[in-house]
């Protein structure tokens, strides 16, 4: 069954000179259990795909559908429990919540979605190497660390869909290889749907698939 | 959800303690100042609910006896017997309590012994030495006074008086006369007339005995605005820490609408915290209101009583009025604060909430719009100045001035710092000054406050200080007699006029008729017009020798509440029986009748028969016409020098003003606070910005020197900033608000060292506020800074 499915969707913002198109009909389905990279140059429209997956733009045109949910018949609040019960997004920035420990992050999402699972949540901190820094603040940690927990938040939520907007481009590249073999073993496990924006040839060649995007439309 | 989401924000408190508490400090500040003048207000309005209720004085007509003469039983019995309806009373002092007997079964006063006896399961209240009084006064008497008495409490009795039965007052104080009867309002037709049924009594009418709300009503008018003013203030680190929590939590309101929070729960979510926080901060401010008006009490109380006669308590209740707005107004206060801060976040798509652009636009666009709003508050003042009328329009004249001088400040001091840049040459100093103007979003509310706070200081200090000077050239001019003589009736003047004229240099008889001259209520005076009205008295406005038309009855002169009511001025017509031009204008501080002053001659032909109640005499000797007054039959307590008169009257008026200048000290207290919380709240984003400069060389040291001068530049340009918008304040306050409220226009004077030593505060307070954070910087950990390179990517 298809997690994502996007048909002909369009995407402009406005410029000085009139729109500028981001995505010009861009198709795409995921189903479930699938992993998919999508690569492009920079400004090709893959953050605004991911961010029109999300429900946290809204495409001009076109169909947007999680789990079969059309996100263009919804309303902010409707897009909001798609978010919070469906999807994850693991933030190129982390977006995690600077006053919550390292412990509470990682837990909230689930909270949030009411499928809070202390044993899972712990597995999690424990495969991501968390587990000793769960009293910790933010901003205590490394940048790897704080992804990590960026992605332990994101799979103790258990969503259908997981949305991943470059999460190891700020990481080395033996510490960016460790995160994805843990990420991509979560994912399997859950039987989650990955879509993964990267830079990154060798992190796209370990997804399942690989879309590239140029100048908004897929290649 | 909900749990969680409010859970994540409260997170946010719990690591910014200091900031919580300069959120809550500041609601409590400003509830505290405003919750405190209201409870003042309300205890002093009950106050003289209380007394009106149980006395009825200002309510009834009173008879009372004639000078030397005493009141009896017989007499309140013959009256009774010859239909008069009238209550009797006696009253008098067991150390400064004041002790009142009434008569239950005719008193019309509210206060009923009968029913507070029987409340009190009392079989009988005229039983042996029962009094009832309010706890405080109870305490006293049972304490303090060792009366003998049975005093029960009874909680609408007025304070600091003990009420009792009249025959167990009378044989508490060992008396068996009375000192007045209460006439009630509904009187048998054809009662024979008091002249008739009890010559040596005379009638008093309730309109001699005037109404001490009616009165005061003035007094609680400045308290009321001052309260408002200071409650403007601490709004001022409402809005600031609000402001600083909503910027902080940018990237907490991106994470939480990326995770699914939909944006109107977040943001009902987000107004329910300010509300919860708002009632907490309000109920301490509640509870600090009731501390300030505990220890300001005693103060007014005594400023009320020297002004008024009006007894207030000494102590303070916990009245719903004033708590119960203290909330109202924290509640809304924040509501103001954080009412554009969630509009801002409910307009802005939820990526877009964390981007310091996106902020850095709505600021820009808020500046554009504070600029736009102060240009256009100044002119609505200015208009309002130039053409509004009445006490209202002189308050929004007054809130719209200081708001526009507010929203002005940013805008002022943006061009300041980037002319100093421009003519920076070291890049240290080039650094500072466009580091200075990076602060100025982040501080400008604390600045705001403190020109306010600076603003308010000089516009009142300069209003008192006027008023001080004017008063008191005011009490030399009409207080040039060196003793006083009330008079009671014909005989007595017919007596006591011969001796006068032999004992003093000059007599000054003073006519005084009431009537109603150009639609308004006047006293009308006859003076006999001599050396000592044409030395001493200053006019607004003159004719070339008015005193010479006055006293040929070709013209009167008129004080300025009359002249400002009935809109008439030097030349004009006063419409009396013969129309009569106006040859001068007098100033005439604190009192609230208009006044027709004639020549004493015109006098007596317009009002035939009337006799003089008052003489002013002119003498090197007070002691020796005293005695000889004494001698022909005076009553010493009718003869007042001019000495003891000034003294009461410049002590009456420095107390009215002891309690203004403590809200100016604090309100200058709470904005140096203001300051404070806003360099403390802003010292971690400061990080960031300091590290670079740290590392390229500068010392942490150096650094927070330089941190102590900007406020201190800061402080300067306010300071500045703050002696024109005082001034117009006291332009205002006193060319406009004076004159509506109280009738009379004071001219305005400038005191140069009182304004230096006040931005001398201004500066002080700065200093004294930036001197923590600053020292924080100084001892900041180089780990610390250097975390800032680490997290940078």
């Amino acid at each position: 069954m298809s997690v994502l499915t996007l048909e002909n969707v369009q995407k402009a913002y406005p410029g000085t000179d009139g729109p500028v198109p981001v995505l010009r009909g861009v198709d795409l389905s995921l189903t479930a259990g699938e992993t998919l990279a999508l690569t492009g140059e920079s400004g090709s429209g893959k953050s605004t795909l991911l961010h029109v997956a999300a429900g946290l733009e809204i495409a001009d045109s076109g169909t947007v559908a999680v789990g079969g949910t059309d996100m263009a018949t919804l309303n902010d609040a409707g897009r909001a429990e798609v978010r919070r019960g469906k999807v994850a997004v693991i933030f190129q920035q982390f977006n995690l919540i600077p006053s919550l420990t390292v412990g509470a992050n990682i837990d909230f999402q689930a909270r949030l979605a009411g499928r809070h699972d202390p044993a899972r949540s712990a597995r999690l901190a424990d495969a991501l190497g968390l587990k000793d820094h769960l009293q910790k603040y933010p901003e205590a940690l490394s940048g790897g660390q704080q992804q990590r927990v960026a992605i332990a938040r994101a799979l103790a939520a258990d969503p259908a869909l997981l949305l991943a907007d470059e999460p190891t481009g700020n990481l080395d590249e033996d510490t960016a290889s460790a995160v994805m073999d843990e990420m991509l073993a979560l994912v399997g496990d859950a039987g989650a749907a990955l879509l993964m924006v990267t830079h990154s040839p060798l992190m796209a060649g370990r997804m399942g698939r690989h879309v590239h995007l140029h100048n908004g439309a897929v290649e | 959800m909900i749990g969680t989401t409010l859970g994540a924000l409260a997170s946010h408190w719990r690591r910014h303690k200091l900031q919580l508490f300069a959120l809550l400090a500041g609601l409590a500040l400003a509830t505290g100042l405003w919750a405190g003048v209201q409870a003042i207000n309300a205890e002093a309005r009950a106050s003289y609910d209380a007394a009106a209720g149980t006395l009825g004085e200002g309510q009834f007509d009173q008879i009372v006896p004639r000078r030397g003469e005493i009141m009896t039983v017989e007499d309140y019995i013959t009256l009774r017997r010859a239909g008069w309806r009238v209550s009797p009373v006696i009253e008098g002092r067991i150390g400064d309590v004041r002790v009142l007997g009434l008569e239950p079964l005719t008193s019309p006063g509210r206060f009923d012994i009968g029913r507070v006896a029987e409340d009190s399961g009392m079989d009988d209240f005229i039983g042996p030495g029962l009094l009832f009084a309010d706890a405080v006064t109870v305490a006293r008497l049972d304490t303090d006074l060792n009366t003998g008495a049975r005093v029960i409490e009874a909680a609408d009795a007025p304070p600091n008086i003990a009420v009792g039965d009249i025959g167990v007052v009378a044989r508490l104080l060992g008396r068996d006369d009375i000192d007045r009867l209460l006439v009630l309002p509904d009187q048998p037709r054809g009662q024979p007339p008091l002249a008739q049924v009890a010559p040596q009594l005379r009638l008093l009418a309730a309109a001699q005995t005037a109404d001490v709300g009616e009165l005061t009503d003035s007094f609680h008018l400045n308290l009321t605005a001052f309260g408002l003013l200071s409650f403007a203030v601490g709004l001022f680190i409402v809005h600031s820490t609000i402001g600083l929590a909503f910027e902080q939590r940018r990237g907490l309101i991106r994470s939480l609408r990326a995770l699914g929070v939909p944006l109107r729960t977040l943001v009902s979510l987000m107004a329910l915290e300010v509300a919860l926080l708002a009632l907490i901060g309000g109920a301490l401010g509640v509870a600090l209101g009731y501390v300030m008006a505990a220890a300001l009490l005693p103060d007014v109380a005594g400023a009320l009583r020297g002004l008024y006669g009006a007894e207030v308590a000494g102590s303070l209740s916990l009245r719903p009025e004033w708590w119960v707005s203290g909330m109202a107004i924290a509640l809304l206060g924040s509501a103001v604060a954080a009412g554009g801060k969630l509009w801002q976040i409910a307009r802005m798509p939820p990526l877009a909430s964390a981007q310091p652009r996106a902020w850095a636009e709505a600021a820009r666009a808020s500046a554009r719009w504070q600029g736009v709003a102060a240009l256009g508050l100044g002119l609505v003042a200015l208009g309002l100045a130039l053409f509004g009328t009445g006490l209202i329009a002189g308050f929004v004249t007054l809130a719209a001035f200081l708001i526009a001088a507010a929203l002005a400040l940013p805008v002022i001091i943006r061009p300041v710092t980037a002319f100093a840049q421009s003519r920076a040459h070291s890049p240290l100093a080039q650094w500072f000054w466009a580091d200075t103007r990076q602060q100025l979003p982040g501080l400008s509310l604390a600045l705001m406050a403190l020109l306010l706070a600076v603003a308010a200081n000089i516009g009142v200090s300069t209003m008192v200080s006027s008023f001080r000077l004017t008063f008191t050239a005011f009490l030399d001019q009409r207080l040039a007699p060196e003793l006083y003589v009330q008079i009671e009736d014909p005989e007595e003047a017919a007596r006591l006029q011969p001796v006068m004229e032999a004992a003093a240099d000059e007599v000054l008889p003073l006519l005084r008729a009431d009537a109603v001259v150009a639609g308004q209520p006047v006293q009308v005076l006859g003076i006999r017009v001599g050396p000592t009205y044409r030395e001493n008295w200053v006019f607004l406005g003159q004719t070339a020798a008015p005193w010479d038309a006055v006293e040929a009855a070709e013209a009167v002169i008129v004080n300025e509440q009359f002249a400002r009511r009935a809109d008439l001025w030097v030349g004009d017509m006063v419409p009396l029986d013969t129309p009569l031009p106006v040859a001068a204008v007098v100033a005439d501080h604190g009192n609230p009748s208009g006044q027709v002053i004639l020549g004493d001659a015109l006098f007596q032909s317009l009002y035939p028969g009337t006799i003089p109640r008052a003489f002013g005499l002119r003498t090197d000797d007070i002691t020796g016409v005293r005695d000889r007054l004494r001698a022909a039959g005076a009553d010493p307590e009718a003869m007042t020098d001019q000495s003891a008169l000034k003294r009461f009257s410049l002590q009456v008026f420095e107390r009215t003003f002891l309690v203004t200048g403590a809200l100016n000290i604090l309100t200058l207290a709470v904005a140096g606070f203001a300051m404070l919380m806003s360099l403390l709240t802003l010292a971690d984003q400061r990080v960031p910005q300091l590290a670079p400069v740290w590392a390229m060389g500068m010392t942490r040291a150096s650094l927070a020197r330089l941190e102590v001068i900007r406020a201190g530049v800061f402080a300067a340009i306010v300071a500045l900033v703050a002696l024109p918008v005082g001034l117009g304040l006291a332009w205002v306050l006193l060319v406009r608000v004076n004159v509506e409220a109280f009738g009379w226009r004071l001219p305005m004077f400038l005191f140069p060292g009182d304004y230096a030593v006040l931005g001398a505060a201004a500066l002080g307070a700065a200093l004294l506020a930036a001197l923590w954070p600053s020292l924080r910087l100084a001892r900041l950990a180089p780990a610390r800074l250097l975390q800032v390179f680490a997290h940078e990517r």
